[in-house]
């Protein structure tokens, strides 16, 4: 019996330390989390957790939603009070704990069994089993739950920086519409003028009543647009309520200044391409999710140079690696099943995952070169129209009030010369505002992740890419 | 020797030569005396004049030939407002002339100048001033980018001089010196241009006054003033340096010898003074009657020639100046003053209007100007109650225009521009220079009457009501009429 015990005391402690001291507590995990994302974006973020500290950090919320609210105040906001964000820091618990499980022996099972014997006998089966082979897998399992978790830890971090780049974009388009809102507004008060001059000269008999209905239309046109742009104006805030997860009377917050005017100088866009790719969260998730699937699939990733990663490693700075499949763990007796099957379908997987890492460097590669094209031309169009359209229309402005100081023309194309003046100011507005957007999308990509389309993004909730890749849930 | 009848034969040519020359010779000696019409002291000039029934002025003027009139001693000179008499050499005894039709910078006004084509530098180009009986040689030099060729008009000459490009003579190339030549046989009044592209040349400003006096020793036997205005009309879009010549309807310039009002210089004459004006009118499409005021005058000339009798001429205040002829009016300066004359088409008295504009006369804009000066700082509204709001100083204009600029006088604006100008009689003056605007005797001026002079002619005055609505249809006429001074 001594030997039994022995061994049972054995396995236990084996069971013990055989774990490794992993612990649940995220604290650490989330250090890392925050130190990623104040190094990308040089903001540092809040996990509401209820305690001090965070009711500190919703009041001095409140704080900035009182007086006019800029575009960094409102990425603040969004950071501490979206919660779906909240949420998905979560996310940092659920694959901390799948570490810690990973590591931990499976319970050992107690089975009972009560035989009845023939000759007036009771027996007893009792035994402990455990799944020694567990012991052997826990490596494997705790490696890919690493990788899991440090996927998971991207994950975070792409949905901070999601996040903070939807919402200046959302900024920037409420603000573009506040100022294009005003700009409807006199162009809708020129508008009432000339009808109303237009009456005057109805009733004096100067104007036929055709001539009246013409400068009506202009006027009750430009009263549409006034209520399109409101509409706009209410959508464009609406985002922004969403996204910085505000209602009831948290959603009067107003927007302090205008649009700033294209930056001099303007910000680095050198060696965007290298950037992206060294910077890129897609592509380090994806890379994390080749890792839990080699893992999983007992394959051991071995360094050789591939001209296929020639496309994505040179600029990771990672070193090459290529993957063999060979026997990870021989336990199994591979009699009838020598593995074979299983490594032709493991290299296929891996095939599948490293072409789509391949692809998601190309797309990295390609969002790098436009937005650096998009910032630089809409850069541009915005200076263009500051330097030479603008000032060209009020000088047309200029030169058509003299000439009906002169008498030369009249009241009616003075007005309309002036509804071209705001139009163009109007289509300034817009360049700024595609100025904005693009240098947010080109700061978001070099901070490691690629707005898609115009900018309409993708929120936190959104699987990236690399999600897909780590198979299976975790 | 031996005289045989050989020799004789032989002598015969010579023979027959010296008889041809005796028959022929004095009369080919003749044909370079002075009693030859064609060539003057020894100089061929014009081709011979062969007898013609009727006779042809020139030919007969030849035969009188005349010396070189003199201004002061022949006739009194004519006096050209705002412009020059040409000057002239005498060479032997023929008043040379030298025209340059070259590019010209011409100020209508201060504020409008244009860049235009005329003659020695000038818009009209310099009056030529001729007795009745003198030989000209004008020499015409093309400074101009195109061909041209000058015209006289109304001169009764031979074909080859007449100036009509390409059909009497080849056109004065660019750098080309062309020569005219001919003799002005009796006193009138004509006019120059070119006659190659006239609608562009003549539009440009390429124009000019000729009169020819008679020779007149007693001086109280000529007019005691004598003026040459030039009539033009001009298409000149307010902000721009260059006549549109291609304008056939829209012209918004009209000038007295290049001029508008308030630029035109006023004519003077004494009171008494016998007083002939000379216009010429070489517009375009317009023809202009001219209104003077405080007379009525009779017209004794044209281009074509004098009034036979001037005893049965008809009396006008107005004189019709069509497009390509001259009128010559005169009337005795018996009533001191002041005097408007001016092309009586109220059009041509406004200084380049727009017509790009609504109607705005009667329009009640209160309230709509403080919206509108809103949106455009410095606005208002112009136009209610007729042009009188142009009279305002201080709105900045389009540069190089004169919108519906007016002459100012002592009494202020009268609104009124363009073709028109001030004749200023006074009494005892010693010279012509401008006197000055009039100093009206008191109790002549027309003043607002005085309650008493109200009061005792039983004239009701009561206090004028506001154009109503229903009397829309007048409103028009009250902003015209009403109190406005």
């Amino acid at each position: 019996m001594t030997g039994s015990r022995t061994a049972f005391v054995a396995v236990c402690l084996l069971a013990l330390f055989g774990t490794g001291c992993a612990s649940v507590s995220t604290e650490a995990t989330w250090e890392d989390v925050q130190s990623d994302v104040a190094q990308r974006t040089g903001r540092s973020v809040q996990w509401n957790q209820g305690t001090e500290a965070d009711r500190a950090a919703v009041e001095a919320v409140n704080g900035l939603l009182q007086g006019g609210l800029t575009a960094e105040e409102a990425v603040q906001v969004a950071l501490v009070n979206n919660r779906t964000l909240q949420g998905t820091y979560e996310n940092l618990g659920v694959a901390q704990a799948d570490l810690v499980q990973a590591g931990l022996l499976r319970n050992p099972v107690f089975e009972g069994a009560f035989r009845f014997v023939r000759d007036n006998g009771q027996a007893y089966d009792l035994g402990v089993t455990q799944d020694f082979l567990d012991v052997l897998l826990i490596p494997m399992r705790k490696k890919v739950a690493r990788a899991r978790l440090e996927g998971t830890k991207l994950r975070v971090t792409a949905a901070v920086i999601d996040l903070a780049s939807e919402v200046r974009i959302a900024f920037v388009r409420a603000q573009a519409a506040q100022q294009a809102l005003a700009m409807r507004r006199t162009a809708m008060d020129a508008a009432r003028a000339s009808h109303q001059m237009a009456q005057r000269l109805r009733a004096a008999g100067n104007i036929t009543a055709l001539e009246l209905s013409l400068q009506r239309e202009l006027y009750e046109t430009s009263k549409l647009n006034v209520q399109a742009e409101e509409t706009t104006v209410l959508e464009t805030r609406e985002r922004l309520n969403m996204l910085l997860g505000l209602w009831g009377e948290h959603t009067e917050w107003r927007i302090e200044g205008a649009l700033p005017p294209v930056p001099t100088p303007e910000m680095n866009a050198d060696d965007v391409e290298r950037k992206a790719i060294a910077n890129s969260l897609d592509l380090a998730m994806a890379w994390e999710g080749l890792r839990a699937a080699a893992a999983e699939m007992g394959v051991r990733m071995a360094e050789t140079v591939s001209p296929e990663l020639a496309v994505g490693l040179e600029a990771e700075g990672e070193d090459p690696g290529t993957w063999e499949v060979g026997p990870a763990l021989a336990l199994p007796i591979p009699l009838f099943d020598q593995g074979r099957a299983a490594s032709a379908r493991a290299k296929a997987r891996m095939r599948g995952l490293w072409n789509d890492y391949t692809q998601q460097a190309v797309h990295v590669r390609s969002a790098a070169r436009t937005a650096r094209y998009r910032l630089l031309a809409a850069r541009q169009r915005a200076i263009y129209y500051r330097d030479v359209v603008l000032p060209l229309r009020r000088r047309i402005l200029r030169q058509t009030h003299l000439r009906y100081n002169a008498m030369f023309l009249g009241v009616f194309q003075l007005l309309q010369a002036k509804q071209l003046e705001l139009a163009a100011r109007r289509r300034y507005i817009d360049e700024l505002a595609n100025y904005w957007i693009a240098r947010v999308e080109l700061e978001t990509l070099l901070q490691g992740r690629m707005v898609e389309g115009d900018g309409a993004g993708m929120g936190p909730e959104t699987a990236p890419t690399g999600m897909e890749m780590m198979g299976g849930g975790h | 020797m031996k005289r045989t009848a050989a020799s004789y034969r032989r002598l015969w040519p010579v023979i027959l030569a010296v008889l041809v020359v005796l028959a022929f010779g004095p009369q080919a000696v003749r044909a370079g005396s002075e009693a030859d019409p064609t060539t003057y002291r020894g100089h061929p000039t014009l081709g011979p004049a062969p007898e013609a029934d009727p006779p042809r002025p020139w030919a007969e003027a030849a035969r009188e030939a005349l010396p070189p009139g003199e201004p002061g001693r022949d006739y009194t000179p004519v006096v050209t407002p705002n412009g020059v008499t040409a000057d002239y050499k005498i060479v032997d005894g023929v008043k040379v002339f030298h025209l340059t039709a070259e590019p010209v910078h011409l100020q209508i006004a201060p504020g409008l100048e244009i860049d235009t084509w005329g003659y020695n530098g000038r818009v009209p180009g310099p009056t030529i001033e001729l007795a009745a009986g003198d030989r000209v040689r004008i020499y015409v030099t093309n400074r101009l980018p195109a061909r041209t060729s000058v015209h006289w008009h109304g001169v009764l000459l031979p074909c080859g001089m007449d100036g009509v490009s390409g059909l009497t003579q080849p056109a004065i190339e660019p750098g080309q010196t062309f020569k005219y030549e001919f003799i002005f046989p009796h006193a009138g009044t004509f006019m120059y241009h070119p006659h190659f592209d006239s609608m562009t040349q003549e539009g440009m400003g390429l124009t000019g006054m000729i009169a020819v006096h008679e020779r007149q020793p007693d001086e109280s036997k000529r007019p005691d003033r004598d003026f040459a205005i030039m009539l033009h009309e001009w298409a000149i879009e307010g902000g721009t340096s260059r006549p549109f010549t291609v304008e056939n309807n829209d012209f918004n310039i009209l000038t007295m010898n290049g001029k508008v009002m308030p630029a035109t210089e006023p004519l003077v004459a004494k009171l008494g003074d016998r007083v002939w004006i000379r216009f010429g009118n070489l517009s375009a499409m317009d023809h202009h009657p001219i209104h003077l005021h405080g007379y009525a005058f009779t017209t004794i000339g044209t281009d074509g020639g004098w009034a036979q009798d001037r005893s049965k001429l008809l009396p006008e205040t107005t004189v019709l100046v069509q497009v390509g002829s001259a009128k010559v009016i005169e009337f005795k300066a018996d009533n001191p003053g002041d005097w408007l004359f001016h092309c009586h088409m109220t059009h041509h008295t406004m200084n380049q209007m727009g017509h790009d504009l609504p109607n705005m006369v009667g329009v009640d804009a209160e309230g709509v100007d403080e919206e509108i000066r809103k949106l455009l700082p410095g606005y208002m509204t112009m136009g209610t109650t007729g042009m009188q709001d142009m009279t305002r100083m201080g709105m900045p204009l389009p540069e190089n225009s004169i919108p519906m600029l007016g002459g100012k006088f002592q009494f202020g604006q009268t609104v009124l521009g363009g073709m028109a100008n001030v004749l200023r009689v006074r009494e005892g003056i010693t010279s012509y220079e401008d006197p000055g605007p009039y100093d009206f005797p008191p109790g002549t001026l027309s003043l607002e009457a005085s309650p008493e002079d109200l009061e005792r002619d039983g004239i009701e005055v009561e206090a004028l009501p506001r154009p109503a609505a229903d009397e829309a249809e007048h409103s028009g006429m009250h902003g015209m009429g009403g109190t406005d001074q």
